[in-house]
């Protein structure tokens, strides 16, 4: 067993907290360009300002977007790796509390979801998805998750011998009810399969694939495309305000099920992209 | 019924998405082209000078794009309730109304050095009954993020104000368009304060014209976030 020193996970996660205020992947900008190209007035404009925001913000001095959002990690640790002085959760806390010290950014946190008094603003309890994987790396990547993504994503449970086109009309229902309001150009995550508990990981696991990437199956490649048209075929555009872009990507990810109930996750996230990776080695 | 790809297939034209009602129950799509056709029309951005004359109105149309100059307030939600609770009482209110424009956005703490933090607007539907309120009060407009319910673009319209949509998420790209920020009421409220900003070349999109025109009249009929008006709600 090798060991990863506490306060070097500390470091990482505070890094990677602050690189998620200030950078927009960059994939995600690459696909802005081109749908830039695509697209007339007003939407046009509109996404030529969200390109100049994320040229603005990656100076580090303001964020991309007011709204910070919730740190979500993902977290993959090699088998042979143990972790010195402290809990994993505890060093990505640790990180984020650190990093509200030299940046200060405003995240609101309810410890008590049914109290709005209460109120947290200069810690975020961690959100982590630990796998163990083999080898003796850790790997941590942070995404940052909006009030709005959250509001616009839906779950939900299929029977046994639904169609696809169900599964299309679903992922389209997500994204018209959402409306303008989940900031598109969107990148929409699909978890399918799994168990209720899972599949929105599982969807949320899909957001981290780069645009442009399209699934290793076939099959699946093609049901991302034919969702993606489906949801661009909505029209409603940059923010709402018409036009062919309404996502950038669909990307699903799957697990195994029961053939009898079939989970179904759409996990929505607004064009502010925002996702760091860094890998940490026992030998530094 | 035609699954969504093949209508893809077979919409040719932008103009083409007004006449496609997939379901009944659904919401229209929406369509820019509906008050726009881009072709025709000259769509570069007209500079906008806050408070604005009347006269300009006549060539602003929902659709188009403006660069704001000059002075706005901007608020957050608990700002607005404090506001509106003053005007219904008929107490006087903490900053002038008359011809004013509203902004409605909660900065990010102001990093060392910057003028303001990350500045984006927030979602307006939670501000509708707050919107409604100001702007029977004297305000001529009003900016945030997203579509509007049927009493705003009414009041909107009785006033002869403009309802402006800003890039929402282009939080850094608006803080370097605000010059100055100073807060002018209710310090007690921390971020969501009302400060008075004065803006240059602050973009946003005419959402709601002077005539009522609204880019986002097929959503409605949806009644989502109009929850958060009631209670005290941050997003």
């Amino acid at each position: 067993m090798r060991a990863v020193p506490f306060d070097a996970v500390v470091e990482a996660a505070k890094e990677l907290f602050l690189e998620t205020h200030f950078h927009l992947r960059e994939d995600i900008r690459l696909a802005l360009e081109r749908a830039w190209e695509r697209e007339e007035e007003p939407a046009r404009t509109y996404i030529g300002l969200l390109l100049e925001n994320a040229i603005l913000a990656s100076k580090g001095e303001v964020p991309l977007c007011r709204d910070t959002g919730v740190p979500i990690w993902f977290v993959e640790m090699g088998s042979e790796l143990g972790m010195e002085d402290g809990l994993l959760p505890q060093a990505v806390e640790e990180g984020v509390k650190q990093a509200f010290l030299q940046y200060p950014s405003f995240s609101p946190i309810l410890q008590d979801p049914l109290d709005v008094k209460s109120l947290i603003t200069d810690r975020i309890p961690a959100s982590v998805h630990l796998r163990i994987v083999e080898g003796s790396e850790l790997r941590m990547i942070c995404m940052r998750a909006s009030a709005l993504s959250e509001l616009s994503s839906r779950l939900g449970v299929l029977e046994a011998g639904f169609a696809e086109r169900e599964l299309v009309e679903f992922v389209r229902q997500a994204v018209l009810q959402a409306g303008p309001w989940c900031n598109p150009p969107v990148l929409v995550g699909v978890g399918i399969g799994a168990s209720l508990d899972d599949v929105a990981r599982l969807a949320r696991g899909g957001l981290l694939r780069p645009v442009g990437k399209p699934h290793t199956r076939l099959e699946y490649a093609r049901l991302e495309q034919e969702m993606l048209n489906a949801v661009n075929a909505l029209k409603m555009g940059p923010g709402g305000v018409g036009g062919e872009t309404t996502a950038l990507a669909v990307h699903i990810e799957t697990a195994p099920c029961h053939r009898a109930a079939i989970p179904v996750a759409v996990c929505i996230l607004g064009h502010s992209v925002r996702v760091a990776e860094v890998i940490l080695t026992p030998d530094g | 019924m035609a699954s969504p790809s093949q209508q893809a297939e077979t919409e040719g034209t932008r103009n083409d998405t007004l006449e496609t009602p997939t379901e009944d129950q659904l919401p229209a799509i929406p369509s820019a082209t509906a008050h726009v056709n881009a072709k025709t029309e000259d769509m570069t951005p007209l500079r906008l000078e806050l408070p604005f004359q009347d006269h300009v109105l006549a060539g602003l149309r929902a659709g188009h794009w403006v660069w704001l100059e000059g002075t706005m307030y901007s608020m957050g939600h608990l700002a607005g309730q404090r506001l509106v609770s003053e005007i219904k009482q008929g107490l006087p209110t903490a900053i002038p109304l008359e011809q004013q424009s509203i902004y409605f956005s909660t900065p990010s703490p102001a990093p060392f050095g910057k003028v303001i933090g990350s500045f984006d607007p927030e979602i307006s539907a939670p501000f509708n009954r707050v919107a409604i309120h100001l702007l029977a009060a004297g305000v001529r407009c009003v900016v945030g993020y997203g579509p509007r319910n049927h009493d705003v673009i009414e009041a909107i319209k009785r006033g002869h104000g403009l309802y402006l949509h800003a890039p929402g998420g282009a939080g850094a790209l608006l803080a370097r368009c605000v010059l100055q920020s100073e807060i002018v009421a209710y310090p007690d409220l921390g971020l969501e304060a009302i400060r008075r900003i004065k803006v240059s070349l602050f973009p946003a999109l005419i959402a709601v014209d002077a005539f009522g025109r609204d880019i986002f009249h097929a959503y409605h009929t949806s009644q989502k976030h109009q929850r958060a008006s009631t209670g005290e709600i941050i997003l």
